[in-house]
């Protein structure tokens, strides 16, 4: 299954990847790097001609992708998404093999995505939910975290292709645990980017320049490796949202629906929920939810 | 020649700030209210002075460190209060976290006393000044400041200069309120965790490492697992921070959606009967919300 091309070095497997956006491209690309087989499929083909381009095989659909490969990632936007490619004929369900690893790094609902673990394993597969902490960025500088929920066995299998994607891999516990974990680690990007908002104007309607201030906050104690890279983008947004408002709007809703399920308060995710729909109804839904700045200083007053 | 130091205010932070000074070598005579707490540091080769004014009088730069503006009030005004000792030429560097506006009255009053005064909150913990790490925000002067820099900056290794008088400790406030937010949704999802059948330990090792995982979410993490002794910053010390960001918010029209939430916490803590546990008691509040134990 695992066969070592370069004997006694690196093993490298034959994997495959369905989704291939801003963050999955960029896990394949990685895993090229590596030195590993790697066939993938996209919706838009155009899209992942770079992958091409660096070696990847294209698969016409999902299911050619489980089909041709020991080892299946995805990696999608949501739940309706990730339904889109397992299921149906042309599905990954309908391609895997006995023994193949089905790897989801899909941010999705828990409930599904445990439903789905036991689609895999009537299948004579096993199933992983593996989703990230981190972006792009930290996935190039290759320091990407990786929480996993699945079966002990099938995770120590997985585990060496893993850390060719990142340094930092946690099994969490059984199916759909990561993804809780997942959600639940989300909702302190949002809150945690809206206190940073508030501390911002409040420093500058004070008086101190807007760059003094995320100078001095990007280096104090509140400063988490998120407030270090998004805390800049308060004075120019980036061309391409990193994670933009609907996305983050869709891990709250999700932290939200989670909370109320199992009892648990989430004040400040409630709260800071409502500016992610005000960023949405100015305007904002495709930006970087760092836009939230944007409405904050709306309503202090302020121009951006 | 080394300049003469006063310090006044020898509580957790400001008695760590004086070990820091004595060991880098500087004649250091100090003041607080209760004597016996200072003992430690006198026998670490602190000089005590029975009132503020004393330590003013005795030292080419005089710094203070208390809890509240009403402490500040107590310790700079009055006969036996700072200004009253300050010597011309001297500079009172101003460490607490107090009202912008108190400060910046304070600095008038040291300034008709021909000295200059500047605000020097500090953001980091006990643990943070030990290791050498701790960040300093100076408001006032930027001769004053240029003057007492190379001093700072054997407390720590980060001096920032923000503006005039009141703007460090704005900026203090203002990065303070996320201590309390930050600690709030951490605890969020701590619990959503845990419900979700994932143990507390596995959860909070993955908080600790992810992308929201803050120097202070490092450092304050494994206090939901076990609280520290002695309390490092209590509910009613991160209130009174709250409240300040939340006044300052509605004087100068800026809403503080996520800091007010946060601060309705901690009330909710000290109505627990928390008020003096380590703020990251809050974890007890939002567990007990949540029908789990603690």
């Amino acid at each position: 299954m695992i066969e070592n091309q370069t004997p006694g070095v690196i093993p490298m497997a034959n994997l495959g990847y369905v989704g291939l956006g801003l963050m999955g491209g960029a896990v394949a690309k990685r895993l090229l790097e590596k030195g590993h087989a790697v066939t993938g499929h996209n919706r838009t083909r155009s899209k992942v001609q770079w992958l091409e381009a660096a070696g990847m095989r294209f698969a016409q659909t999902p299911r050619e992708v489980a089909e041709a490969t020991d080892m299946v990632f995805s990696m999608v936007t949501d739940t309706k998404a990730l339904h889109a490619i397992v299921d149906g004929p042309d599905g990954i369900l309908a391609g895997l093999r006995p023994g193949t690893i089905y790897i989801d790094m899909s941010t999705v609902d828990a409930a599904a995505s445990r439903a789905l673990s036991v689609r895999v394993a009537a299948a004579g597969a096993q199933m992983l939910d593996a989703p990230v902490s981190g972006n792009h960025i930290t996935l190039k500088q290759g320091t990407l975290a990786i929480m996993v929920g699945g079966q002990a066995e099938a995770f120590e299998r997985a585990r060496p292709v893993l850390l060719d994607i990142g340094p930092k891999v946690t099994r969490v516990g059984a199916n759909g645990l990561a993804l809780s974990m997942k959600i639940a680690s989300n909702l302190g990007l949002a809150v945690q980017m809206l206190a940073f908002c508030e501390a911002v104007l409040l420093a500058e309607k004070s008086g101190i320049a807007r760059s003094v201030a995320v100078e001095v906050l990007t280096n104090s104690v509140i400063a988490s490796p998120m407030i270090k890279y998004r805390g800049p983008f308060v004075m120019t947004l980036p061309d391409e949202a990193w994670f933009n408002v609907n996305m983050m709007q869709k891990d709250m809703n999700l932290a939200l629906a989670m909370g109320q399920q199992l009892n648990v308060p989430l004040p400040t995710t409630a709260t800071t929920n409502e500016f992610l729909t005000a960023a949405r109804a100015m305007g904002h839904a495709d930006k970087d939810f760092a836009v939230i700045f944007d409405v904050l200083a709306e309503m202090a007053g302020v121009k951006r | 020649m080394k300049a003469a130091l006063g310090f006044v205010g020898l509580g957790l932070m400001g008695g760590a700030i004086v070990r820091r000074l004595l060991e880098k070598g500087h004649v250091v005579t100090g003041h607080n209210r209760t004597r016996s707490r200072a003992q430690p540091l006198v026998e670490a080769g602190m000089r005590f002075a029975q009132t503020p004014r004393d330590a003013a009088e005795a030292a080419d730069i005089v710094f203070s460190m208390v809890t509240d503006t009403q402490a500040l009030r107590a310790i700079a005004d009055g006969p036996g209060g700072i200004v009253a000792g300050l010597k011309p030429g001297s500079i009172y560097v101003e460490m607490s976290t107090v009202d912008a506006d108190a400060s910046r009255e304070i600095a008038d009053a040291v300034s008709r006393a021909g000295c200059v005064m500047l605000d020097a909150p500090v953001s980091g913990s006990v643990l943070t000044i030990q290791r050498g790490e701790l960040s300093i925000m100076v408001g006032g002067p930027r001769e004053a400041f240029e003057r007492v820099r190379p001093l700072l900056l054997d407390i720590g290794p980060k001096v920032t200069h923000v503006g005039g008088n009141g703007l460090a400790v704005s900026m203090k406030i203002a990065v303070n309120l996320s201590i309390g937010v930050q600690m709030q949704a951490l605890c969020e999802s701590l619990l959503l965790a845990e419900k979700a059948g994932i143990a507390r330990a596995t959860a909070l090792e993955v908080l600790m490492n992810c992308a929201t995982a803050s120097p202070m979410i490092k450092y304050r993490g494994p206090f939901l697992l076990a609280p520290p002794d002695p309390v490092w910053f209590n509910v009613n010390m991160m209130q009174k921070d709250l409240n300040l960001a939340v006044a300052m918010g509605q004087r100068l029209g800026v809403p503080l959606p996520s800091a007010a939430v946060s601060n309705g916490m901690f009330t909710a803590a000290r109505g627990m009967g928390f008020a003096e546990k380590e703020m990251s008691v809050v974890f007890d509040v939002m567990a007990r919300l949540s029908g789990v134990s603690a």
